[in-house]
């Protein structure tokens, strides 16, 4: 029974391991953030199928991210990250989407701290 | 004058109302390069905003102040007077020292591949991922501390490190030792999981600062403090075995430099259960009241203060199921503690970087343990005052010198069964110095030592040696080496002697001043520590190969071994020897999104020089594996999510006590079965707000039949009765429902 479990577990890893081999990509771009609630919003905004990690550094305002081309495009991410309400260096959120961004995250102007 | 403040007033408002504002650019100022996302705010004020892709910004004034003040991370913070241009340039200037300490940290098990002491660090989010009621329960997702029962009758849990006793690690609350002596087996279980902001292991000797009673290990505990995100925290918990408990810890602010937190504890255990039907209880019933309250103080000056109070009372019954003897055994155990620590530090305005610190600490202990039917009563006291003053030098990070002074009394009264008590005064007084030299990215070497005058024993020197030697950034060998002494208490280091009729022998040596003629226990640690961090799958991966061996100099051996007694005695002449070898891989990985793997693996072998003979420890697995596997489902609706954990725990066969003297139907096998341990729990929690969670533990419903034999013969010489025999649980598979909530945090 454990035997078999294991057994599943270790060949899911190792498909998983082979899978991920399968060309990924790497780009690094600037994301508007302010605080850890913006970091987990950002990654979280990026956890899409074709993304296979995503990190942002709050401290360099760079995200990160590995990504496979032929499922992902970068201005999806782009779109992603702007539709949680944060600019990056290629699009601007609109106001809408700006609103949505919680108190503490409003980076546009720290007014309501 | 009425009129210039009435054009003051106007202009004011003029320049709200217009809306003036000021705009410019930050950049680096040799670089000239735009810095993007610098925090560019109005000093005083919430008035503030952040830089661009190109580094530009844009941002109303505001009537209170024109001083504009820029920061930036990794740079010297900046302010200056905007007075009539609104258009500006800042440039701010690198900061060498503030760019070394950036380090992001979200894992909730943090393995210290630099720090040449410390091993892990487990924080909050490992904490929930098992039930965690107290802290001895809360190693169930860590391969380098096992918890494991005392004894099968009264439910006490104990922690193993390196395959020794829990009594050989040292405990610490806030960096100061607590927990000591009468208490250092109970200690971990008296302090509730939902009180923790983090626990540090650190595995061998460690640091010399803390006192020289660690051997096998140190773990630090640090309490949930001002810098909780939520007001007022709350947990509820209630489990299938009949435990009920309540937890809160709150946060209050007097003034911006003074924070209290105040944390409460009340638990009640009233399931009466004989799962496995062996005639006793599972677990003791009873009620439990801890409380806490921690105070610090930062001023701007340099000081700070750290003080707390804590209060426990544990009562708790345990004995004979109801109705299922002629003669039920009923076992009272009571134990009452208070403690105090208070901690002031002052950082020294000088240009080297120093600080200057004491430590106070002061606790009293009762315990009382009544065992009818075969009337073995205990009644103990310790009462433990303790002071050091440290002085902390630094220079540019890559030396520093820790020394100060210390000493520790401690007053022990204790009584076993009305008939023998012993009392004893320890006093030791000394000096110790730790210095490490930083090397930063290639090795770092830390030396300490201690030298103590002790009232029983003389002169104690104590030297601990730890060295880090880095291949690279993320690949680090350790090396360390210490001594670790402690006074053995021969009741309280192993309850389990009251659980049972056991003739209690005792033989000594009549060169030692310790109490009951017993000499101090002593033992090297020596220990080589790989580790690796590497990016697998894409994301964060460790790889952990440790080897420890713990060499005891001197021992106070507990030999259950002959039936019908506990015979306790030093370890046997000069070539007497006990032994403790452990060997550990761990590695943590996360192959798919959100999936996050721990795989650990331990060998274990230990001999100890008995009376009759060499042999292994009781009640230690010999090879032992680990699988935790933890899943997290994607947000949804932005702050909601699914957090899955499943925790699978193989032990090996263990040594069980001979019973060899027993009739047959009383004799325990000579080694208890291998086992599966498989726990596993659902969380749901909307992130900053409240969880809910759902565990199972022991899935696999695996209980071990007989933990207590009890045979009532009439008198004392032909009843048997024994709980020293507990490997495994004896309740089986239990279920509980737990709620977390956080109140007013602060976003």
């Amino acid at each position: 029974m454990y035997k078999k479990i294991f057994f599943i577990a270790v060949m899911a890893a190792l498909s998983v391991n082979v899978f991920a081999q399968n060309k990924t990509e790497e780009v690094t771009f600037w994301v508007a953030g302010v605080c850890g609630m913006c970091e987990r919003t950002i990654e979280n905004a990026l956890d899409v199928k074709g993304v296979i990690a995503a990190d942002y550094n709050l401290e360099s305002h760079q995200i990160k991210v590995i990504y496979k081309p032929s499922k992902i495009t970068i201005e999806k991410m782009h779109q992603l990250i702007n539709a949680v309400g944060y600019d990056t260096e290629k699009s601007s959120a609109t106001e809408e989407q700006y609103s949505r961004v919680h108190g503490c995250c409003k980076y546009r102007s720290l007014d309501n701290h | 004058m009425r009129y210039s403040l009435m054009v003051l007033l106007l202009l004011l408002l003029s320049i709200k109302m217009v809306g003036q504002s000021v705009s410019g650019w930050v950049r680096d100022a040799e670089t000239h390069e735009p810095l993007i996302g610098a925090v560019v705010i109005w000093k005083n004020s919430r008035a503030g905003t952040i830089t661009n892709a190109s580094g530009q910004f844009s941002l109303g004034r505001i009537p209170s102040t024109d001083t504009l003040e820029v920061e930036y991370v990794g740079y010297w913070k900046t302010s200056l007077k905007v007075v009539d241009s609104k258009e500006i340039t800042v440039e701010l200037k690198v900061n060498v020292e503030a760019q070394l300490h950036i380090e992001e940290d979200h894992e909730a098990l943090h393995i210290h591949g630099k720090d040449p002491q410390k091993f892990q660090t487990m924080n909050e989010k490992e904490l929930c991922k098992a039930a965690c009621c107290n802290l001895s329960e809360s190693f169930e997702t860590n391969a380098s501390v096992d918890g494991s029962y005392t004894d099968g009758v009264t439910g006490t849990r104990q922690i193993k490190m390196l395959g020794l006793d829990g009594k050989y690690a040292q405990i610490m609350s806030e960096n100061i030792p607590d927990f000591r002596g009468l208490s250092t087996v109970y200690g971990l279980s008296w302090i509730p999981g939902p009180w923790i902001k983090e626990i540090s292991i650190s595995k061998g000797a460690g640091s010399i600062l803390p006192g020289y009673e660690s051997m096998a290990g140190q773990i630090n505990i640090a309490h949930k403090g001002q810098e909780m995100k939520e007001k007022v925290f709350l947990n509820l918990y209630a489990g299938n075995q009949g435990r009920y408990e309540i937890n809160t810890v709150s946060r209050h602010e007097i003034s911006h430099d003074i924070h209290w937190q105040l944390y409460s504890h009340a638990a009640l255990n009233n399931g009466k259960f004989d799962m496995n039907h062996d005639g006793f209880l599972d677990n003791p019933v009873g009620k439990e009241y801890n409380g806490r309250v921690q105070m610090s103080i930062e001023k701007e000056n340099g000081f700070r203060g750290d003080y707390n109070a804590q209060y426990l009372n544990y009562a708790n019954q345990s004995g004979s199921a109801q109705g299922m003897v002629i003669n039920p055994i009923r076992i009272d155990n009571n134990q009452e503690r208070w403690n105090v620590q208070l901690k002031n530090g002052w950082i020294l305005p000088t240009a080297l970087e120093q600080s200057i610190g004491s430590q106070i600490s002061v606790s009293d202990h009762h315990a009382g343990v009544n065992v009818s039917e075969i009337g073995r009563n205990y009644s103990g006291r310790q009462t433990n005052a303790r002071v050091s003053l440290l002085h902390l030098l630094e220079w540019h990070d890559e030396v520093k010198l820790t020394y100060g002074i210390a000493g520790v009394w401690d007053r022990y009264q204790e009584q076993l069964s009305d008939f023998s008590h012993w009392s004893r005064i320890e006093r030791s007084a000394g000096a110790f110095a730790e210095f490490s030299w930083n090397r930063h990215d290639l090795f770092q070497v830390v030396l300490g030592a201690r030298w103590e005058h002790h009232n029983l024993y003389g002169n104690l020197f104590t030297p601990r040696a730890h060295l880090r030697y880095s291949f690279t950034e993320s690949t680090h060998l350790k090396f360390m080496s210490g001594l670790g002494r402690r006074t053995a208490n021969v009741i309280m280091d192993q309850p389990g002697i009251l659980a049972s009729n056991r003739t209690v022998l005792l033989s000594y040596n009549n060169t030692s001043n310790g109490p009951l003629g017993l000499p101090m226990e002593e033992a090297w640690n020596s220990g080589v520590v790989f580790t690796h961090k590497a990016k697998w799958f894409h994301r964060d991966a460790s790889l952990t190969l440790d080897a420890f061996l713990t060499d005891f100099k001197q021992q106070v051996v507990i030999d259950w071994d002959q039936t019908g007694e506990v015979n306790i005695y030093p370890l046997h002449g000069k070539h007497g020897k006990s032994q403790s070898r452990t060997i550990q891989l761990e590695s943590n990985f996360t192959p798919v999104k959100r999936l996050d793997i721990r795989l650990a693996y331990r060998w274990v072998d230990t001999y100890v020089d008995y009376e009759s003979g060499r042999r292994s420890l009781p009640f230690i697995s010999r090879n032992r594996a680990l699988i935790n596997l933890a899943y997290s489902t994607k947000m949804f609706a932005t702050d909601k999510r699914v957090i899955m954990d499943l925790t699978t725990k193989w032990n090996d066969a263990q040594r069980l006590p001979s019973t060899e003297g027993w009739d047959s139907d009383l004799r325990m096998p000579e080694s208890s079965p291998a086992f599966w341990m498989v726990n596993g729990q659902i969380t749901y929690t909307k992130e900053a707000k409240w969880d809910v969670y759902l565990g199972v533990e022991n899935i696999f419903n695996f209980k071990q039949q007989r933990v207590v034999i009890y045979s009532n013969g009439g008198t004392p010489e032909t009843t048997v009765f024994d709980g020293n025999f507990a490997y495994a649980p004896a309740f089986g598979r239990m279920y509980y429902l737990g709620f977390r909530w956080r109140l007013g945090a602060e976003q």
